[in-house]
């Protein structure tokens, strides 16, 4: 199906290109070119670049080609009268044959796979850090001596960041602490694959620190009603703990069964709405820890829920239930994603290009006024004028004089 | 007044004091200024002299040496062992000599005051005068070679600035004044050369060039240590540091005693390096180029010829330099160095030989001349020829005795001479203020030609008798000075020729017999020519006296001619002796010349003598009488067929320099123009520099510059850049303008980088 | 992220040929304005490669720069046609091979 169109536009592109080559009105031209645009921009949208099609259409077939047939019919030349004598007769020829091994080439190389188009490529890992650390207000944490998380306070979690594949060590510090001469609370290795989306979880206390890896789902929910959630286990004092929804001892949902301490679960998409959260611990449901009522499930969301204990002043251990939205990532050629690009990895590019549609638009303006254009041009002398005036008048002296007389 | 010897540098301070006030003040203060400053300097010379004979008759005639302030370590070469000290001799000999350059000296000065009155450069002369007196006193009172040849070097200076003091006389008379002070210069130059090599040969052989040093006294020859007056001689006692001195290794003696002590002891051999040769025979070759250098300053056979051309100079230089003392610093250096001229047989041989020779061949000449002060030259060479084979014949204290007297009378010679022309010139003005115009100056008049004088003694009286007594001492008439020490001289040759059989002895006293002879007859031809009979000419007829500075040292040397015989009376001769002392400047000498021996008297040896001197006298005075003079007005020799050929050798100097010109100095300019233009001109810088090495440099230079250079280096970057114009004027044609051709060439570029980019899938494709 | 159906292959040689078409046109033709079309066509062809390979590599770059392409061609284009304009008025003609005061 999508082969079948792409042969079709593919072939009304070219022919257009064809027509606007040879029609002799550039009026006929530009209108061969909209065909063109057009074709283009149905290009981009079976490429999965649907914004770009968007201001290839506007910008493109629009503006630009309104622009085109302003001048032309504002100059009055939309034809040119033939020539009796072309200038350069050898120039079609010699550009038909380099356009030929030009094809050739390209050709040539697609063929030949010369052209890497092997991979299939994939978004990169994504990683964040959430401090759940006991004892300590602020921790930082190195990826491979790189520094991804700076004074992140208790119970929050960092933005996520793009990251180049391949393994690393993961280690947490305290902060204010120098990583080339402390020693780390925790260290553990991790491999970031593609299209991965981390949570690097500091749980336990500062003596006894655990980094927890929880892979999320940040892709969007099919369904409007759903949210998913990757839960991770962070209190110390029991094995493993399960989480079910509901206040109840047996009634309910569970959520997520058999979690051990120090682990994350996988995604699992549940229900929406207002409900109690209890954890039970050892597995079998039993022996109910804590319950935290009227929790707001937001569907439409990614959520990571961390489970630990805060130890208090008195010496007690309060029970702690942190809720971390993890946004989805916009899909790939959405405007989204695209104007994310744009104001973050290429705002300088983005900046200078802003800066040259300025100065074309205050060259237009110069180039127009007439003061400009009415100067004679200047005839120049060469300083230093080949020396052989008394020749006989070279050859192309000659076709210019045939020229113009 | 031993602290008399400590003035000895004056004599030398002194005269050098005086110069320098006369050269930078001469100008400002007058003649009469200068001449008490020269005069001055002169007399308070000659009474420094004086003291120091006093001082070293009083202690005993023992030798003293001085340093000289300031500069006793002039050469002074540690490591080398070379230490040439500016040192006084006081002794009897140099004391002799202070006297007599002093002594004649001031008079000389005194006379030359009146002589050089009006001479636009008065100063300049006295300053001369004053120079020439601190190098002949320098000469006389070193105590080593080196000095000595200091004060040689210095006087013959002195010699050529004084010969061409006029050297601006016009009508070439400048000219030739100057060129006799070259030629002076010249022979002196060869003289020189033989002194500066005795002096090296004697410091290779010595170490030192010393006479003596401080601490020694001259050791005498034992037999004659034996007869002389023992108390005097001896050494007063040794202090330790003398007797310390005495045995140091290096050099303790001076030259005259280590030769002496060599000789006694014998066999001593000389180690010149390639060869090495007996004490004698290297005494033989020093003394023999000593000699050299005193034939070249005491004007003896060979290189006798400068000084009759001397005579250009100044009277009074005449007489001073080349008559009384500097002619006779070679007789002085070869007295001085008797020890070493009395060990050295065969030179003593030769001294004698040239001696007696050149008397006898300079009176010949002599006897030619008309040239008043010419005479009065050739005179000169004639007596130093007695002096000098005195010194051959051994007989040095008659070879000093005749140079006292001889500077006595023939200073008193020379200075009448002055006062001759002097007066004679003056009687030319005259004449020529009178005659208005008879004489003109076209008419060249000669003041010195005794052919135009004659009858000058009604004229001139003073100068008359003073020249009188000076012809007769020089003559050897008794009892004047020169009978005395010529006597002295001849019977010493005879003895040494009766008593020892030696050859030289006889061969020496006959030509000096037969030169005395000379003597007497061309002084009384002089005497007649200038003085008796009639004057021949307007000048001489008007001629007045000189002035008292000239007539007064007239007078005083007149005197000092008259009696100067008396300071040596011989042993034997009656009445005189008694009355003056006998011997006395020969034992005087003694003290300081080893080998000085009383000559004895013979009465058949003076009566000889008197006799030769009177009949030359009075057959001169029989050719030469007033009738044949003013008669033919030419001289009778020269008419008589039976002299005439003879006479005109005597007139051409015996074509001494027509020799030199011909087989010496002709073939030295040639030889020199040959190897000045052959050797060094056609060869050396025609061929070697500009045919071999500027031609070959040349070609090579061509070679580079032409075919290499132009043609490959030149030729290539030129190529290129003709090449590049011409690629770039082909280039300049794709340079259109047109876009589009630049288009096409970005998309031929862009599918060449596409080939580059393929160019393994493509090798790959094709199966290469 | 469902599998393209059609080869990225495809996409380049159509890039390609829409390339050396508009490559042609700069070439050939002498009417400015048309020069200047074509080089639109250029661009474009070079943008739908850069589409395509960003899909490849599911990377957003490629169309990032093709957004900043489009974006300094329409800069090009109002100069360029600026130009034109201004040439006209001088020199009232807009072929090309008329202009070369690069020589004179």
């Amino acid at each position: 199906m999508e082969l079948t169109l792409f042969i079709i536009v593919g072939a009304v592109a070219v022919a257009s290109a064809v027509l606007m080559l040879i029609s002799q009105r550039a009026v006929h031209s530009a209108l061969f070119l909209v065909v063109n645009f057009a074709c283009i921009a149905f290009f981009f949208l079976m490429l999965s670049a649907a914004f770009l099609a968007m201001v290839q259409i506007v910008v493109y077939a629009g503006a630009i080609m309104v622009l085109f047939l302003f001048v032309i019919m504002l100059l009055g030349s939309e034809r040119l009268y033939p020539e009796q004598h072309p200038r350069f007769p050898w120039m079609v020829p010699a550009a038909i044959a380099l356009a030929l091994i030009f094809l050739l080439a390209v050709s040539l190389a697609v063929i030949q796979g010369e052209i890497d188009l092997s991979g299939r490529e994939v978004a990169q890992p994504y990683v964040r850090v959430v401090n759940a650390l006991d004892q300590l207000d602020a921790v930082d944490m190195y990826l491979d001596g790189e520094r991804i998380a700076d004074d992140l306070a208790y119970g929050e979690a960092s933005e996520f960041g793009a990251w180049a594949r391949g393994r690393y060590d993961l280690a947490l510090f305290g902060p204010d602490a120098d990583p080339a001469v402390d020693a780390p609370l925790a260290t553990t290795k991790v491999d970031l694959n593609r299209g991965e989306a981390l949570s690097f979880t500091a749980v336990g206390t500062r003596g006894d620190a655990r980094l927890v890896v929880a892979e999320e789902d940040l892709s969007e929910t099919d369904r409007s009603d759903v949210l998913r959630v990757t839960v991770v286990n962070g209190i110390r004092s029991v094995e493993m703990i399960d989480v079910v929804r509901g206040s109840g001892s047996s009634e309910g949902a569970v959520l997520i069964d058999n979690l051990a301490y120090g682990a994350a679960s996988e995604p699992a998409l549940i229900r929406g709405g207002t409900a109690d959260l209890s954890v039970f611990s050892d597995g079998i449901r039993r022996d109910r820890l804590v319950t935290f009522a009227d929790r707001a499930l937001t569907p439409e969301q990614g959520q990571l829920w961390v489970f630990t204990t805060r130890a208090q002043s008195d010496n007690s251990f309060e029970d702690v239930f942190l809720s971390l939205e993890s946004n989805a990532l916009p899909s790939f050629g959405s405007p989204a994603s695209i104007g994310l690009a744009l104001f973050a990895r290429y705002a300088l590019p983005m900046e200078m290009v802003a800066l040259v549609l300025l100065v074309a638009m205050i060259g237009t303006l110069i180039l127009t006024k007439d003061m400009l254009v009415v100067r004679r041009p200047v005839r120049r002398r060469l300083a230093n004028p080949p020396a052989e005036p008394q020749a006989p008048a070279a050859p192309e002296t000659a076709s210019r004089t045939s020229l113009e007389g | 007044m031993e602290n008399f010897f400590n003035l000895v540098p004056l004599i030398v301070v002194l005269p050098a004091i005086g110069l320098l006030i006369n050269l930078f003040a001469g100008k400002y203060l007058g003649e009469k200024g200068v001449s008490i400053v020269a005069v001055g300097a002169s007399a308070s010379a000659f009474f420094v002299s004086v003291l120091l004979w006093i001082a070293l008759v009083d202690t005993g005639y023992k030798a003293a040496v001085v340093d000289m302030p300031l500069l006793d370590g002039w050469i002074r070469i540690p490591s080398a062992g070379v230490d040439f000290p500016w040192q006084f001799r006081v002794d009897t000999l140099s004391v002799t000599m202070m006297l007599v350059v002093t002594g004649v000296g001031s008079l000389i000065h005194i006379y030359s005051i009146g002589y050089m009155h009006g001479d636009q450069r008065f100063p300049r002369f006295f300053v001369y005068l004053n120079l020439f007196l601190v190098f002949m006193l320098t000469l006389v009172s070193g105590n080593n070679y080196l000095m000595m040849f200091v004060g040689w070097e210095g006087v013959g200076l002195c010699s050529y600035l004084l010969i061409g003091f006029w050297f601006d006389k016009p009508k070439g008379e400048g000219w030739k004044n100057s060129e006799a002070a070259r030629k002076a210069f010249i022979a002196n130059r060869i003289g020189d050369f033989g002194v500066i090599i005795a002096m090296l040969l004697t410091f290779w052989t010595f170490g030192t060039l010393d006479y003596y040093k401080p601490h020694e006294e001259p050791i005498h020859a034992v037999a004659h240590a034996a007869e002389a007056e023992e108390p005097v001689f001896a050494p007063e006692v040794e202090t330790e540091a003398e007797a310390e001195a005495a045995l140091a290794p290096v050099s303790p003696l001076g030259v005259f005693n280590q030769a002496h002590l060599w000789l006694e002891e014998g066999g001593h051999r000389v180690d010149f390096g390639l060869f090495t040769m007996s004490l004698k025979g290297t005494l033989t070759v020093i003394t023999l180029l000593f000699l050299l250098g005193a034939t070249g300053k005491s004007a003896q056979i060979p290189l006798f010829v400068w000084l009759p051309d001397a005579m250009a100079g100044p009277t009074p230089v005449s007489a001073l330099i080349h008559a009384a003392t500097m002619v006779t610093a070679g007789v002085y250096m070869m007295v001085r160095s008797n020890v070493l001229f009395h060990a050295a047989d065969v030179t003593s041989f030769v001294v004698t030989i040239i001696g007696a020779t050149t008397a006898l061949m300079a009176g010949f000449i002599a006897m030619g001349q008309w040239d008043i002060k010419k005479v009065l030259a050739y005179s000169t060479v004639s007596q130093l020829g007695f002096m000098v084979a005195a010194v051959g014949v051994g007989a040095y204290s008659a070879a000093m005795f005749h140079l006292v007297t001889h500077a006595f009378f023939k200073a008193l010679l020379f200075l009448g001479a002055g006062s001759v022309i002097h007066g004679v010139e003056h009687g030319h003005h005259h004449a020529l203020e009178h005659s208005h115009g008879t004489h003109h100056d076209a008419e060249p008049f000669d003041a010195q030609d005794m052919r135009n004088m004659g009858g000058l003694s009604r004229r001139m009286p003073i100068t008359y008798w003073t020249y009188l007594f000076g012809t007769l001492a020089l003559a050897g008439i008794i009892p004047f000075a020169g009978f005395w020490s010529k006597d002295e001289i001849l019977l010493d040759s005879l003895k040494l020729g009766t008593e020892q059989g030696r050859l030289d002895g006889y061969i020496g006293f006959a030509l000096l017999l037969v030169a005395a002879a000379f003597t007497a007859f061309y002084m009384s031809r002089q005497l007649a020519m200038v003085f008796w009979g009639k004057p021949r000419s307007e000048a001489a007829n008007q001629a007045s006296e000189s002035g008292l500075p000239m007539t007064i040292p007239l007078m005083a040397l007149a005197v000092l001619s008259a009696i100067g015989g008396f300071l040596n009376i011989p042993d034997g001769f009656p009445l005189l002796g008694s009355l003056f002392g006998v011997h006395e400047l020969t034992s005087w000498l003694e003290h300081s010349v080893v080998y000085a021996h009383a000559g004895s008297f013979n009465l058949l040896m003076a009566t000889i003598a008197v006799v030769v001197a009177l009949g030359a006298m009075y057959v001169g005075r029989l050719i030469y009488n007033d009738r044949v003079l003013l008669a033919v007005r030419r001289d009778p020799l020269e008419t008589d067929p039976r002299t005439s050929r003879a006479f005109a050798l005597a007139n051409a100097k015996l074509y001494w320099d027509e020799f030199y010109f011909k087989y010496i100095i002709w073939p030295f300019r040639d030889a020199a123009y040959w190897l000045a233009e052959k050797l060094d001109w056609a060869f050396w810088h025609d061929f070697v520099h500009e045919r071999i090495i500027y031609g070959s440099f040349r070609r090579a230079t061509d070679l580079l510059s032409g075919p290499i250079d132009r043609g490959i280096i030149d030729r290539a970057f030129n190529d290129v850049g003709v090449g590049i114009r011409a690629a770039a004027a082909r280039l300049r044609t794709v340079q259109t303008g047109f876009v589009r051709t630049y288009a096409l060439g970005v998309l031929f570029g862009a599918v060449l980088v596409m080939f580059i980019i393929l160019f393994p899938v493509i090798r790959e494709l094709l199966g290469m | 992220m469902e599998a393209p159906e059609v080869a990225t292959e495809l996409y380049v040689l159509l890039s390609a040929i829409l390339f050396i078409l508009g490559t042609l046109g700069v070439l050939l033709r002498r009417n400015a304005i048309l020069v200047f079309m074509s080089i639109e066509l250029m661009l474009n062809a070079a943008n739908l490669a850069l589409a395509a390979f960003a899909r490849q590599w599911g990377n957003l770059d490629g169309q990032l720069l093709i957004f900043f392409v489009m974006t300094i061609a329409a800069a090009e284009v109002a100069i360029g046609l600026a130009l034109i304009v201004a040439i006209f008025r001088s020199k009232k003609s807009i072929n090309i091979d008329e202009l070369h005061l690069f020589k004179n």
